[in-house]
């Protein structure tokens, strides 16, 4: 596999993860407009299955850039200092909101992790946003992307919920979809140039490739298992459990 | 404190935070998985119980550790990048192999795993799970494939100044990889033995048969006690593997380790660290022994109430032990590599970022503070999880339980297939 290889492998990853985890996204950062407990269990019962199977992508993202691109990384990470601290703060943040809401029956309990889930979900799609302005090289570009990453997510995550509640949604799912991808592949086209230039040598690529390649049928296989879950209307079949 | 001592402190903080979540992952997970296949093979409740109850703190615990690990990741492009530019390469390997392959697919089984609980044939759903252990082991050897190279570096070459690898064979067999990572393995085994036994014997001391005056019976009374002494047994078995384990592999490493050099720079933590470390794995395997003897004839739960009640109590206090242990084993292993990051090859502050000192230690209030608070409300949660016993499980219940033990309207409870009136009435959820 060659740089070029690599770097669309990058690209598939970013898109992989907004797409996914966006969706994860925009439902916890609405969270707060759903009137009663229930029907934020529902909500969330909805994209629940795209949590794990979604942030698996940034994770490999990161990977790809230290494997394949490790100068590249070291590049991004001194440039978007604070913005990659906000991400992984963020992050982990949702993540425990999600997972700890639902553990205990406490009114007072669940409602914090709501407000944290909120804020937290919020953050990552900003940080995200502008990590990709960082990429650009302005804080304008940053700023503004942030704000598009946030409210595109929003409507991406209605519009998951809405598929799978059967209901009608503000926007077209196909719609979000591409909206959500946009933004990456624009910037990853942008950053091309720079991106090749902090690749490692051509037969470590090879190497790395090999093992990639080796296990992909694996990696596909589990992840439509996955999207399976989601693609049919939520019901008795599925899990509550945040 | 200068710039180079925050990263290194951040990073330290960061990793030992992220153990103690990895060190119950893969010691509870082949009982989950082995808990989860005799229920698919017989149908029993017990082993469904089981299953989701010990499987409900496995993922709680796992949920957390894949966010403090996330936050490790980027602490090497954070804060490291030096390590990045001469040996990325080398190093960046097989952690990419790890997000790209090993984790990838442990994450996505573990939520097929979650959410596939009532739509999947039940073998397919056991046999998930053995996977989901066999890509975390796979997971952790990568890491430790890493982690071994900075120890031990071999199968490369530095080519003006930066490092490539030349024998990938070598790399993955270097004994820093291979011999620690069943170190590590025995120890998380241990871990999840300590959980399994000091969680069974709370439970058990709670319970009217065992835990009351008089001595319990041969056979267990119900199937609440039939869990905890289940739990018990398969919690003394993997101790004393993990313990001999541990012991084994980490002993083999002194084939490879120069112990002199490692407590060279800080003698007084690594050689305590050590000295603890190794007096605690030798009371282990010798305790391990004791237990697994007093399982004979289910002797353990018919010894004099008072006896009884009085090793079951001290079981559940030395819960945390093995992860205190697990934390005091990487100082000696990180502290006793210093001042190098590649030994011989690389010096940790020629590595180091050129971000201020202000800068570090805004990030280590900030992404220490959250990663040790979550942590902390993580262990109070499964405590109480582990309190509640095998009642009101969420975990592999019919959603429209538990949206009925919510307080769910009829509509929702319709959505799925529950009656609004009450769940008696609720169409059969399948299996």
């Amino acid at each position: 596999m060659t740089a070029a290889v690599w770097g669309v492998l990058l690209t598939v990853l970013l898109a992989g993860w907004a797409l996914l985890d966006g969706a994860v996204q925009g439902t916890g950062a609405a969270l707060g407009s759903a009137p009663t407990g229930a029907e934020r269990r529902v909500r969330l019962a909805a994209v629940g299955p795209l949590l794990l199977a979604g942030e698996v992508w940034l994770v490999a993202a990161a990977g790809v850039l230290v494997g394949a691109f490790p100068h590249a990384e070291s590049a991004l990470a001194a440039a978007g200092y604070p913005v990659l601290v906000a991400l992984v703060a963020s992050w982990a943040a949702r993540d425990a909101g999600l997972w700890l809401r639902s553990r205990r029956a406490s009114a007072v309990w669940r409602s914090a992790w709501d407000r944290v889930i909120v804020v937290a979900s919020t953050v990552l799609s900003a940080a995200f946003g502008a990590l990709l302005g960082v990429v650009w090289g302005s804080v304008w570009a940053a700023a503004g992307l942030a704000v598009t990453f946030v409210l595109l997510v929003r409507l991406h995550g209605a519009a998951v919920v809405a598929r799978r509640l059967g209901t009608t949604a503000r926007a077209p799912l196909w719609l979000t979809s591409v909206a959500v991808l946009s933004p990456v592949l624009v910037t990853v086209v942008a950053a091309w140039p720079a991106l090749m230039h902090g690749a490692v040598s051509v037969s470590a690529l090879a190497a790395l490739g090999g093992i990639v390649l080796a296990a992909l049928p694996a990696l596909v296989v589990v992840q439509v298992a996955a999207w399976w879950l989601v693609a049919r209307p939520l019901g008795r079949r599925d899990v509550v459990f945040f | 404190m200068s710039a180079v001592d925050l990263a290194r402190l951040q990073f330290a903080l960061l990793a030992a935070t992220h153990f103690l979540f990895v060190l119950l992952t893969l010691g509870l997970g082949p009982v989950v998985a082995v808990l989860g296949t005799r229920w698919a093979v017989t149908g029993r409740e017990v082993f469904e119980r089981a299953t989701r109850f010990w499987g409900q703190l496995y993922l709680v615990n796992y949920a957390l550790g894949i966010a403090a690990g996330i936050v490790l990741e980027l602490q090497f492009g954070m804060h490291f990048p030096g390590l990045l530019d001469v040996a990325g390469e080398v190093f960046g390997a097989p952690l990419a192999v790890e997000t790209m392959v090993a984790f990838f697919l442990e994450s996505t089984l573990l939520g097929l795993w979650v959410f596939g609980w009532h739509q999947l044939p039940r073998w397919l759903h056991a046999t998930l799970f053995w996977l989901v252990v066999l890509t975390g082991y796979a997971s952790a050897f990568t890491v430790m494939v890493a982690n071994g190279f900075l120890k031990n570096p071999v199968g490369y070459e530095l080519v003006d100044g930066v490092a490539h690898i030349t024998d990938t064979a070598a790399l993955i067999l270097n004994p820093a990889a291979l011999v620690s990572s069943l170190h590590v393995l025995g120890a998380c085994l241990v871990a999840g033995g300590f959980v399994l036994v000091g969680v069974s014997a709370s439970r058990l001391r709670l319970h009217p048969a065992t835990g009351g005056r008089q001595r319990a019976g041969r056979q267990p009374a119900d199937v609440d006690e039939d869990l905890w002494r289940r739990s018990m047994r398969a919690g003394i078995a993997t101790g004393l593997v993990g313990a001999l384990l541990a012991t084994g592999a980490g002993y083999a490493q002194f084939t490879y380790l120069d112990m002199d050099d490692a407590v060279a720079v800080y003698p007084g933590v690594v050689g305590t660290s050590l000295a603890v470390m190794m007096g605690f794995a030798n009371l282990v395997v010798l305790g391990g022994w004791v237990l697994a003897l007093l399982l004979i004839r289910g002797a353990l739960f018919r010894l004099r109430p008072r006896v009884r009640n009085g090793l079951f109590r001290t079981l559940a206090v030395l819960l945390p032990a093995p992860f205190v242990v697990g934390i005091l084993g990487w100082l000696v292993r990180e502290l006793g590599r210093q001042p190098w990051v590649v030994v011989g090859v690389l010096r940790t502050e020629d590595v180091v970022s050129d971000q201020p000192a202000s800068a570090v230690l805004t990030s280590l209030v900030v992404l220490v503070g959250l990663m040790v608070t979550l942590a902390v409300l993580d262990w109070w949660v499964l405590r109480r999880l582990a309190a509640r016993g095998a009642e009101g499980l969420v975990l592999g219940a019919p959603p429209g339980q538990v949206l009925h033990d919510d307080g769910a309207g009829p509509e929702d409870l319709l959505r799925f297939g529950a009656a609004p009136e009450g769940l008696r009435a609720a169409p059969e959820v399948v299996r």
